[in-house]
């Protein structure tokens, strides 16, 4: 329940967390919403000697959209996305996953960056990321560059950031009008975490899918994109039948995980199960029906 | 509708019965009410334990010199500072027949015989301070083999946990009556199930905490603790500590929740209290939430084997019960007594079943101890008899509900004792009553209806009515000596009527959010015949309340509330003796009404009576001053609620998961004292069943070590993983005691399990599933519905 | 052993300035019981979730077991110590006594705290809202039963003028 000793600096801006992050090297952590390496910590399975608190700069923070792309600031939380007006226009299903993520508390405080930083093979945020090929935008003291979601995610709890780097914000793009979207997540009883989560975005006209994508968590060390299951969808009936008969493919890529409470038929079969309901409510919730996400 | 709380001054006589709103709630709800851990000393320091992340090892070196170096630290111990001091063991205080108790020491004695067992302590003077210095202690174990499953730990080839333990069983207890072998010869068929009773986490949201002062000048201990039974405690702790009981104040201050897991005499209330005369500095220690899952006791972790012998049209002729119980490393208080006398005396339920035998297994393994949770032994039975039930109608195709009401015990039957026991007599009720309801409410026939069309869909719904019936308040202290129990079963209330004539009343009951505050003045008042303003409640601490046996077994209302209620009684004599010698009557001619004596040559007041008692002007010949009484009361036979609930669930058979749609309960425990507490108990055991039947488990790896060890992994119900619960009471008062209540606090518990599971086998009938192991998880369900679906293809 | 560093910080706690100096791990929950004796805020667990800890920060209800003190050096914090007086509960508060939406207490500053939170977003929840909006505070007495019916019950009053919720 109490943290090992540590030492703490509340970084103002981007080049005051990075100038943090080299010179401390990696005794230091970033420390956002805190809502996964505060409990590691207090568990003493996390023990940074630093944390240099990014939640405060002001560059980290907000929602804006700009042409085709929603920009996200890494410290942006969960409650602020669910809640956005402009999310709520651009990409709708961001406030679905992020009201599917732990519950209200939590999401006042955890952030996306943070999430997608952490890379918990469970977390709901990179299907999002992977949905809509995000952009994700790192900057070190010496260089800044940007990484694309598929090649940012690298296995359990291990992404392509270095120690000194940080993740500054998220760009998703955004589809055009007529694609429709959904979540399907089904969580673990305890944790909340996603035992399977399987997020579909899907474009069809005249009974028949033109274009699908399928983005998993829960299911695989890492997060992924169902690329054979999306090929084999395309041009398929939206009427179920040929859905179900292709949603096996969703894992046919990936070796999926296994845990006492879960084992790896159970996650395949629920990934199968998710991707089938997420195609079918995508195919019902077009974006261009804009519901409002604001209670 | 809004619900309102009722104007305050209702009609004293109407009190037992009314929805009083607590007078506790205030408190809470403002965040001012004092918990173990808020309790803050001068010069108060921390402890830390160190714990066996090991289920079974040698310790072949433990260095505390490390914790002792860091600056903030007091004292580091391990079990050879206590055994110096003559510290130890600790005791087991319900051992039936003639059990191998092993010996447990505070510490660690050399071997760690399950993960979480305390090896050190160490005290810092901050809470920080402590759990680094905690991590400073160095111990190298030797890992041996471990088991944690009762089965395989009664393997020829298992690993001996203790020397004196041989086979590591524990003990062998029966019990049973009747012919069982004519039963089962004369039978049309013989049904035979094994059920496992998942072991559970108790989970009070307030972890256990403990803050103990020494006084050097006179000896003197105060512990405050988070306690169901602070004289008990008391008793206890000052048993292994070896100092003298009146040395020892107890305070149990809130307690939030206990369900049986904060009335065991645990290592730490031993350990606390010495530090803290060592140091003469007050120590605290509070458990953390992950500490609890291996620290504070578990519950149920029974394996049952059973055998019904059957008519063809459902009557149940006789069974045969065998019950391998995990008692865990060690003995903790109440261990033994809960498969045995608590268990399997009552496997035959709310049923007429003449011929019965039962044997458990009492087998120690290398896990946490294993007690009393939340039912202690009766949600085990009932499970065991309606799980049976379920496979009898199964085993005959007939509706189970038929069976049930086959089977049943009639009205006109009680007082009934089941198959000629010697132990325990149903004292009352009306299980044809609480059926007929529950099934009504739920739409039984409907709900078939429903059911058929939906599966025509694709979908999968089930619905059950069950039943369950248990004992409660623990019974005549005479008799608890027969059945190995150390302790009484008595209740002590005491009555302190001030000289305006205001009443503190003083319970040994220990609530734990159970309303004792409230449901005790109503008795009470309504006694006396006083505004429930003028009685305040007391409990808690071992200094102002005379004695008291503490809140289990539902005993609260049945035993402590009769004690209430009969010394309120004994007031009131004294009360009439001395009104009747002011008023210059004959006392018998007295009629006492509306808080009033009223007689042929007057009236006067109870605080009138009062102030003449404190002056003792003029008492009555062989009166003492004041009207206070001190009582003790001894209950004439245990109570037995009963009742039948009801549900509809859903099943999504592509994930698993279960969905509890419509949850009914229709309970008879006698007089209601508060029909909203009441009905809180209710919710509340329900739910708690609910988890065991869906979510929780307590799992231990192969190695022994317990993979749920945290709320991460241990899932406790949640708010959108249950629905609202319906909850009707009939009261048919208990003949045993005054008040007529049967108890309320364990029926949820008991009967919950056992309905969760029919329901949900109900709805995967059409997979030819009966009977799946609790905890019913979605990946347990899928596995069989799988399983079902890969038979049928093959 | 060097000495443990810490840092001064200033809040705002029920609307008293407040001066600590607290070291980088301390939690805020064990500041606030701790250091300002505010012990209404309680610890359940230690995987943030059971809520029994729930405070407001900046007017958002959070889990203080898990931010760190330093972490809201400058911000307005409420605790369940601020909510209704002894001679009048806050509605909410009320509420969960006229339901019997308590028992031993222990988690119920923190669902206090979380029922405002949900009230400041959706002043009219229904039995749905109200379950997935509180599901991070675990409660093991009442079965949630009456709790729902609590907050229904507040957010009607509210919808009728019968009492205001200052949130």
């Amino acid at each position: 329940m109490i943290p090992a000793a540590t030492e703490y600096v509340r970084a103002r801006s981007v080049e005051q967390a990075v100038r943090e992050l080299r010179d401390r090297g990696a005794d230091a952590r970033p420390l956002a919403g805190g809502h996964s390496l505060i409990p590691m910590m207090k568990l003493r399975m996390a023990a940074p000697q630093w944390l240099v608190d990014i939640s405060a700069i002001p560059e980290l923070q907000g929602v804006s959209v700009q042409g085709r792309e929603l920009r996200l600031g890494a410290a942006t939380t969960h409650a602020t996305i669910e809640h956005h007006p402009a999310v709520a226009q651009a990409l709708p299903l961001l406030g679905e996953i992020a009201r599917s993520i732990a519950d209200p508390l939590v999401r006042n405080r955890g952030t996306i960056g943070g999430a997608l930083s952490n890379a918990d093979p469970s977390a709901d945020w990179p299907v999002a990321a992977l949905l809509f090929d995000a952009e994700l935008d790192i900057v070190s003291a010496d260089a800044a560059r940007v990484e694309a979601a598929a090649a940012f995610f690298q296995g359990l709890y291990a992404t392509s950031l270095a120690p000194d780097e940080l993740l500054t914000s998220v760009r998703l793009r955004i589809p055009e009008a007529g694609y429709g979207s959904a979540y399907e997540k089904i969580r673990h009883p305890a944790s909340g975490y996603a035992v399977a989560g399987v997020a579909a975005l899907v474009y069809a006209r005249a009974g028949r899918i033109l274009d699908c994508r399928i983005a998993v968590t829960g299911v695989a060390p890492a997060p992924f994109r169902a690329t054979r299951l999306e090929a084999a969808l395309k041009n398929c009936p939206t009427d179920g039948a040929e859905i179900s008969r292709t949603a096996g493919l969703v894992t046919s890529d990936v070796e999926c995980l296994g845990d006492r409470y879960a084992d790896a038929a159970y996650r395949a079969h629920l990934a199968r199960t998710a991707s089938i309901r997420a195609i079918h409510r995508a195919l019902t919730a077009k974006l261009d029906n804009r519901r409002s996400f604001l209670p | 509708m809004t619900r309102q709380p009722p104007p305050l001054s209702v009609d004293a006589r109407s009190l037992v019965g009314a929805e009083v709103r607590r007078r506790e709630d205030g408190r809470l709800l403002r965040g001012r009410a004092i918990f173990c851990d808020d309790v803050q000393l001068p010069e108060m320091v921390y402890a830390a334990f160190i714990r066996s992340p090991h289920a079974h090892a040698r310790i072949t070196a433990l260095d505390t010199s490390g914790a002792l170096a860091h600056p903030a630290v007091l004292c580091a111990l391990t079990l050879e500072d206590l055994d110096k001091a003559g510290v130890g063991p600790i005791k087991p205080n319900w051992v039936v027949s003639e059990c191998h108790v092993p010996r447990r020491p505070v510490l660690a004695d050399g071997t760690v015989r399950f993960v979480g067992e305390p090896v050190a302590v160490v005290v810092a003077s901050s809470r920080e301070a402590a759990v680094d210095a905690a991590e400073l202690v160095q111990v190298e174990y030797d890992p041996l083999p471990a088991v944690s499953d009762a089965e395989a730990a009664l393997a020829a080839d298992s690993v001996p946990i203790h020397e004196n333990v041989p086979g590591n069983l524990i003990g062998r207890w029966d019990i049973g009556g009747g012919d069982v072998e004519a039963a089962f010869a004369r039978a049309h068929s013989h049904v035979k199930l094994r059920l496992e009773n998942n072991r559970l986490i108790p989970s009070a949201l307030e972890p256990r905490a403990i803050v103990a002062q020494y006084e050097a000048d006179t000896q003197q201990f105060t512990m405050h603790v988070s306690s169901q039974m602070p004289h008990m405690c008391r008793r206890w702790v000052a048993e292994t500590l070896h100092v003298p009981e009146s040395r020892l104040r107890v305070i149990a201050p809130e307690v939030g929740g206990g369900f049986g897991s904060k009335m065991h005499l645990y290592p730490e209330e031993i350990v606390v209290p010495f530090c803290a005369r060592l140091l003469q500095r007050p120590v605290k220690w509070t458990e953390t939430r992950s500490e609890n899952h291996v620290a504070t006791t578990h519950g149920r972790a029974h394996t049952e084997y059973i055998e019904a012998a059957v008519e063809k049209d459902g009557r149940i002729l006789g069974m045969k019960l065998r019950t391998v119980a995990n008692m865990g490393a060690y003995l903790s208080n109440m261990a033994t007594g809960i498969p045995t006398v608590n268990c399997a005396t009552f496997g035959t339920g709310c049923y007429r079943i003449e011929n019965y035998q039962a044997t458990v297994d009492l087998v120690t393994t290398n896990t946490v101890p294993v007690d009393a949770y939340r039912g202690a032994g009766r949600p085990e039975a009932a499970y065991i008899i309606e799980r049976t039930v379920d496979a009898v109608a199964n085993h005959l195709s007939l509706d189970p509900c038929k069976v049930r009401e086959l089977n049943m015990i009639e009205k006109g039957e009680f007082p009934y004792q089941p198959y000629g026991n010697p132990i325990f007599t149903f004292d009352s009720g009306d299980y044809q009553q609480s059926f007929n309801k529950a099934k009504e409410l739920i739409g039984y026939d409907q709900t078939r209806q429903r059911q058929r069309e939906m599966r025509a869909g694709g979908r999968y719904i089930g619905v059950a009515v069950t039943n369950y019936n248990e004992i409660c308040g623990v019974g005549r202290s005479h008799e608890l000596a027969m059945v190995g129990f150390d302790r009484g079963g008595w209740e002590s209330a005491a009555i302190r009527v001030h000289s305006d004539g205001t009443v503190t009343f003083l319970t040994g009951s220990m609530p734990s959010g159970q309303g004792h505050a409230t449901s005790y003045a109503q008795i009470v008042a309504a006694e006396l015949q006083l505004p429930l303003e003028s009685v305040d409640v007391v409990y808690g601490d071992t200094a102002m309340v005379p004695m008291g046996n503490g809140t289990y077994n539902s005993r609260s209302m049945p035993v402590g509330g009769s004690a209430a209620k009969r010394c309120a009684m004994l007031v009131l004599e004294k009360a009439r003796a001395l009104a009747a010698k002011w008023l210059g009557d004959d006392a018998s001619t007295l009629r006492y009404e509306s808080g009033k004596f009223h007689g042929e040559s007057g009236e006067v007041e109870f605080a009138q009576v009062a102030r003449l008692a404190h002056l003792a002007h003029m008492l009555p010949e062989g009166q003492t001053p004041g009207l206070d009484v001190d009582f003790k009361y001894e209950p004439e036979a245990m109570s037995s609620p009963h009742g039948s609930h009801a549900a509809i669930v859903e099943v999504d058979v592509e994930t698993g998961t279960v969905k509890l749609l419509k949850y009914v309960a229709v309970d008879d425990v006698g007089t209601l004292v508060n029909p909203l507490l009441a009905t809180g108990q209710v919710h509340g055991g329900v739910v708690q069943g609910v988890g065991q039947a869906l979510f929780e488990l307590a799992d231990y790896g192969d190695d022994a070590q317990l993979l749920s060890g945290s709320l991460l992994d241990y899932a406790l119900p949640k708010f959108d993983q249950v629905c609202s619960i319906e909850s009707h009471f009939f009261e048919t008062p208990s003949p045993t005691n005054p008040l007529g209540a049967k108890g309320v606090g364990e029926a949820g518990a008991c009967a919950a399990p056992p309905l969760m599971v029919a329901a949900v086998c109900d709805a995967l009938s059409p997979f030819g599933i009966s009977h799946l192991d609790m905890p019913l998880t979605a990946p347990r369900i899928w596995r069989a519905i799988q399983k079902s679906r890969e038979t049928e293809n093959s | 052993m060097v000495e443990e560093k810490t840092y001064p910080i200033q809040l705002t706690v029920n609307g008293r300035q407040r001066a600590l100096d607290v070291n980088a791990r301390k939690l805020l929950v064990h500041a606030l019981r701790d250091d300002l004796c505010l012990t209404g805020t309680h610890v359940g667990c230690d995987t943030s979730q059971c809520g029994a800890c729930a405070v407001e920060v900046g007017g958002k209800t959070v889990k203080s077991c898990t931010i760190l003190a330093v972490q809201v050096d400058g911000e307005t914090v409420q605790t369940i110590e601020s909510i209704g007086t002894a001679n009048e509960l806050d509605p909410v508060q009320a509420a969960f006594k006229a339901c019997h939406a308590l028992q031993c207490g222990y988690c119920t500053p923190g669902m206090v705290m979380a029922t405002r939170e949900l009230l400041r977003r959706s002043p009219n929840p229904d039995e749905d809202m109200i379950r997935d909006a509180l599901h991070g505070n675990i409660c093991r007495c009442t079965g949630y039963h009456n709790i729902v019916e609590a907050v229904q019950q507040v957010a009607m009053q509210v919808a009728r003028n019968e009492v205001r919720l200052e949130l």
